[in-house]
């Protein structure tokens, strides 16, 4: 059975509303609006044929059958999952244009399914005075009312709640055949609705689209996030290797260090053997001898006893054509020659 | 609204990915360091490695200079080797001047680290040589 209650039912509301006896009625059952504790906010119930509430704080909304399409089924299906799979084929039929929600939930023996629009609801707070941060949980009217309450729930002079083969509907009085009560003072049921406050923005492809390029996003990152750090575990692995197969230090300010010390070494050892070279490839003469020839510190020395004090500058000349960098002192036939590395 | 909303959960998976990017970003930046870190190291390996062979190490050097004094051209030649610690010292004395022109060749040819070399005349035209290289 399928019913969509009320909303296309032309309501007579004047502004005179508030001159009903029920409305003292309906205060009472909204009269929990100013109470709010932790655990216990009052509770307001929305229906087209009620004028705005605007409750000071926060509330808990119960929906009248106006704003949602409900069917007692019973369906040859095992799980709860797998009726949700089902329901947008189920209210397909009735269903005008627009995106809808749908929720079911298990009822003896058979289940309840529903279908509402996000859209349509918070309107219907809006036209209420209910501002969506005041909102902490909205209700099904399905959900709240209970057989074992007072008979009639009536929800102006002309419409009241009633029960018609399981299904809480909003009739015009008259007709009320199974009137159930609606206690907003009682604590509510853990039948909760989910809205989607901007689910309008994009219908459930469009959602499902997003999600995707999220999703593919998001997988991209992680691979490539992987492979990076496949590369640097790789990285690591070739210094740990590279340190250990050459001999080298764990950092490498001591490797540096090291190596800055040994190109050092290299290199005053390249100048002192050019300057020995240099030094002992001095084209001397018979009578003219070598006295001493030596490496200390940074300097190379040599003493050559000379036959001829001329042959100093020959000599100088010599080695300043190649290049060196030398002192020199003459003193009584000997020469000596000193080069700095 | 018993559960996370759908607009919000899209949001928390879009900052979701932005902070994955920029962990990428931070991984891929601690990969390019460590890559010019190896390839330093890499390259720094080389030339310690180049100037190592240059340079010499112990057993080679204690092996040179045994052969280099077992040689015939300094067969009569009065030589001591001494070693301490890493610096090794060498005395040959009354060497003629090939033997000496020879010996020194030799000596600076070796990849070592030449400290102190002296050599002086001798009597009888003759010459004292003592060299200490060291590691």
């Amino acid at each position: 059975m399928s019913m969509r209650p009320l909303r296309a039912l032309p309501l007579r509301l004047g502004t005179s509303i508030r001159s009903f006896p029920l409305w003292e009625r309906l205060q009472a059952l909204t009269g929990t609006l100013n109470r709010t504790t932790k655990q216990h906010v009052p509770s307001v119930f929305i229906d087209p044929a009620l004028s705005a509430e605007h409750p000071a704080g926060a509330c808990d909304v119960v929906l009248s059958p106006a704003y949602y399409w409900v069917k007692r089924q019973s369906l040859p299906v095992r799980y709860l999952r797998d009726v949700k799979k089902l329901l947008p084929s189920l209210f397909d039929d009735i269903l005008p244009e627009g995106n809808y929600r749908y929720t079911a939930y298990r009822e003896e023996d058979a289940y309840l399914l529903f279908a509402y629009s996000d859209t349509d609801i918070f309107d219907a707070l809006a036209a209420g005075g209910i501002a969506p941060e005041q909102l902490r949980h909205v209700y099904f009217a399905q959900s709240e009312c209970t057989e074992a309450l007072a008979p009639t729930a009536t929800i102006d002079g002309t419409f009241c709640l009633a029960r018609r083969d399981g299904i809480v509907v909003r009739v015009p009085h008259a007709l009320a055949e199974e009137p159930v009560a609606l206690d907003l003072e009682a604590p509510r049921s853990k039948r909760r609705v989910a809205l989607s406050r901007y689910g309008a923005i994009a219908d459930t492809r469009e959602w499902t689209l997003l999600w995707s390029i999220l999703l593919l996003g998001a997988l991209l990152v992680g691979i490539e996030w992987y492979q990076v750090r496949q590369k640097r575990l790789e990285t690591e692995q070739a210094v740990r290797t590279l340190i250990a197969e050459r001999d080298l230090k764990p950092t490498m300010m001591q490797n540096e260090t090291i190596l800055q010390n040994m190109t050092e070494r290299h290199l005053r050892q390249e100048r002192l053997r050019e300057s020995l070279a240099l030094l002992l490839t001095l084209p001397l003469r018979r009578n003219e001898t070598l006295l001493r020839y030596g490496v200390s510190q940074n300097r190379v020395q040599a003493v050559v006893r000379l036959s001829d004090p001329a042959r100093v500058k020959s000599l100088t000349d010599l080695l300043r054509r190649k290049g060196a960098a030398f002192s020199h002192r003459y003193d009584k036939g000997t020469l000596t020659l000193e080069m700095e590395l | 609204m018993n559960r996370v909303h759908p607009l919000y959960a899209l949001l928390l998976a879009a900052a979701g990915l932005l902070f994955l990017s920029w962990q990428l970003h931070l991984a891929k930046a601690a990969y390019a360091r460590s890559n010019a870190e190896f390839k330093t190291l890499e390259a720094t390996a080389e030339q310690i490695g180049t100037l190592r062979k240059t340079l010499g190490n112990a057993a080679d050097l204690t092996a040179s200079l045994q052969s280099l004094l077992q040689r015939p051209q300094l067969s009569d030649v009065k030589s001591t080797v001494q070693t301490k610690g890493r610096v090794w010292s060498l005395s040959a004395e009354a060497l003629g001047r090939q033997e000496a022109q020879y010996l020194l060749g030799q000596l600076l040819n070796l990849p070592c680290d030449v400290r102190t070399l002296t050599l002086e005349k001798a009597k009888n035209d003759r010459v004292n040589l003592h060299i200490e290289v060291a590691l």
